[in-house]
């Protein structure tokens, strides 16, 4: 590590202008993440071309600035409305909105805000000091680790149907067969009941829209307000006091933040992956996880620290190889390109010094954000004092449009009402559809790596002569069995007790 | 004998249209998938996928059959009874923005944005009990307002 590059590129970033872009690109990004509907990456796009109007560090520090806000501001409106403002939020709302129905939305938001900032921090620090040899690491993964990876993710799913296992079972594998809609490694369209719309797959955020705001915007209208009238007020001091839990409940912090910066540097495994990984693995090792999903601030902080420091995963993989990680990276390289820098293992001995700019400009962003978002805080958390009357049907155009705004379909819009009415049914019969959403996300991304695996490897001995592969394996094999034993374990005291009550 | 008089069996009938819909779309996929030129690569997934899911569909299906007894199963027809007749009165909110957000969308993809939303959201809000005439034009405009001047010319971003 080159410390007298690091200062002068520190340097390159201590002008009004680099600044005051920063400043825009946090509270931008902050903004428009907390409208439902509004990805990071479409708040990317539209500032594409006011970016290319910029030079290039300037415009790679302003769209990282953007990509920073947007990360916490997607929290805000799933903590508040349970409707994720972007994808990576969907781990926010487990635990973000039953606080919120608990009156603790002002300690929510903070504590959504302090994890972000801590997460953010250390995938930043994380890329400046592993920039290298984080990229290596990424090579080391090929189609079957990514798929064990994949594995791990899914194990989700039977935490998310603790008591309703069988609908729960239902629900995700459902998930991972919709996962798989769409052009086939054949090229043959699955599932697509003949819309071309569907050629790509179930898009992500109508479906997500679909799945969690309109059901909710449904459930909204038969109450008169989300919290009783006018009895929550945004309060400083309170979201202050959760930005301080979100930083002390550093165990949890630190554990997300490495699973969040390792698997951001996991090509097309991104954000919201990291976000539901990090939320599953802290309950997992959680002592009260009995807890989770009941509004506790761990879940929180477990979900939101893992998105933002996936971030700096990101970054490493597409400047170290040029590989854009999740689609965020993608928009990145594909400005960068223009302006004729090539992301890639040559950036990293020509331009390395800009490497060091972006990745410092990520650190200054992430404290701006600290204060920015306060504000934003305040300034939103107000949404859930006004009557449902009006608040559903507005939601019901910002989720409309929302589906909408990122591909320009109208078909998109009719795909969140198919499934937000099948998630509404399925919601009121108990069905857990979280486990659904997470199937979908995760079933095309298992499908993809395990038919290039079963491509690549001829032999499963093949696979246990690489260590990445052996390590992810037991990892996924305990993944699958802890959750297995604890349940046989847990009848087997219960049953102890009961047989000791009866003697 | 007697016992088996006295007991009826019910069936959870939405519990069985959620499990007939996540049946009938894995069935369309796993066949359509199986008709393919290269199916063994396309159901690598899928393949074994379906048959968990056809396993699990089918303990669901036996499990939303529950025994109540005929007593019990009478009360509860007098209870339907009474629910059927209460049904409009619980429901008739989430009705009503159910199909306003049909209507909305078939507006957005003929008359577009604007128009749409300036009809469909006043009348969603009337509908939900909102009737300041002044409350229902200013939300209206402002949300159209929003959305002209922050996506359409701030943004760029095009509009339906």
């Amino acid at each position: 590590m080159d410390l007298t590059l690091i200062t002068n590129s520190l340097a390159e970033l201590f002008t009004a202008k680099a600044l005051l872009l920063m400043a825009f690109g946090v509270l931008f990004g902050t903004v428009t993440g907390a409208i439902p509907g509004f990805s990071t990456q479409l708040a990317m796009i539209v500032m594409i071309p006011y970016a290319y109007k910029l030079p290039t560090l300037e415009a790679a520090v302003f769209l990282s600035a953007i990509v920073i806000g947007g990360n916490f501001g997607g929290s805000v409106s799933s903590i508040l409305l349970n409707i994720p403002g972007t994808p990576q939020a969907i781990g926010s709302t487990l635990d973000g909105y039953p606080m919120t129905k608990k009156g603790k939305a002002n300690e929510a938001l903070g504590a959504a805000l302090g994890a972000s900032t801590f997460g953010s921090l250390f995938g930043g620090i994380a890329l400046l000091l592993l920039l290298i040899p984080m990229g290596r690491l990424a090579l080391k993964f090929g189609p079957a680790e990514m798929f064990l990876a994949v594995l791990i993710g899914i194990t989700m799913i039977a935490s998310l149907s603790e008591g309703v296992f069988v609908k729960g079972m239902l629900a995700g594998i459902f998930g991972l067969i919709l996962g798989c809609v769409g052009m086939s490694s054949t090229a043959n369209m699955r599932g697509t009941l003949g819309f071309y719309e569907l050629a790509d797959g179930i898009p992500t955020l109508p479906m997500l829209l679909g799945c969690m705001g309109l059901p909710e915007i449904f459930a909204m209208v038969t109450k008169t307000g989300i919290v009783e009238k006018n009895s929550f007020r945004p309060n400083i001091r309170k979201i202050l006091h959760g930005v301080r839990v979100g930083f002390t409940t550093w165990a949890y912090d630190l554990y997300a933040s490495i699973l969040g910066t390792i698997i951001g540097i996991l090509p097309g495994a991104g954000a919201m992956f990291a976000s539901v990984v990090s939320y599953n693995e802290c309950r997992r090792i959680s002592k009260d996880k009995d807890n989770f999903g009941k509004g506790d601030i761990k879940g929180v902080i477990a979900a939101e620290a893992a998105n933002n420091a996936s971030q700096g995963g990101s970054w490493a993989l597409v400047m170290a190889l040029g590989v854009p990680g999740g689609t965020s990276a993608a928009i990145l390289y594909g400005a960068l390109v223009v302006k004729g820098i090539v992301l890639g293992p040559r950036f990293l001995t020509d331009s390395l010094g800009m490497g060091y700019s972006i990745t410092l400009s990520l650190i200054i962003s992430v404290l701006m954000l600290l204060f920015l978002g306060v504000l934003v805080c305040l300034v939103f958390s107000g949404v859930i004092n006004i009557p449902t009357n009006i608040l559903a049907p507005v939601l019901l155009v910002f989720t409309s449009i929302g589906a909408y705004a990122e591909r320009g379909y109208v078909f998109d819009v009719f795909l969140m009402l198919v499934f937000g009415f099948v998630s509404y049914m399925m919601r009121k019969h108990n069905y857990p559809t979280m486990a659904m959403i997470l199937g979908i996300i995760l079933g095309s991304m298992a499908e993809t790596y395990l038919v290039r695996a079963n491509q690549v490897y001829r032999s499963i001995w093949q696979l246990f002569s690489r260590p990445v592969f052996v390590v992810l394996f037991i990892l996924a094999m305990l993944a699958i069995m802890l959750p297995i034993f604890r349940t046989i374990r847990s009848k087997l005291l219960k049953r102890k007790v009961q047989t000791e009550k009866e003697q | 004998m007697l016992f088996l008089m006295k007991k009826k069996l019910r069936i959870k009938i939405p519990d069985i249209i959620v499990v007939l819909i996540i049946v009938g779309f894995s069935s369309y996929m796993f066949f359509e998938a199986r008709g393919f030129k290269r199916a063994a690569l396309n159901l690598t997934m899928i393949g074994p996928l379906y048959y968990v899911i056809l396993a699990f569909a089918v303990i669901r299906i036996i499990q939303s059959f529950e025994s109540v007894s005929v007593d019990e199963s009478d009360s509860l027809k007098t209870a339907k009874k009474g629910k059927l007749t209460l049904f409009w009165e619980n429901n008739s909110r989430i009705i009503i923005i159910m199909l306003a957000s049909i209507v909305y969308a078939v507006g957005l993809k003929f008359i577009g944005f604007y128009i749409s939303t300036v009809i469909v959201l006043p009348v969603m809000m009337y509908l939900l009990g909102v009737k300041k005439i002044w409350l229902l034009a200013a939300v209206s405009v402002g949300v159209v307002l929003f959305f002209y001047l922050s996506f359409d010319l701030l943004l760029s971003v095009r509009l339906p």
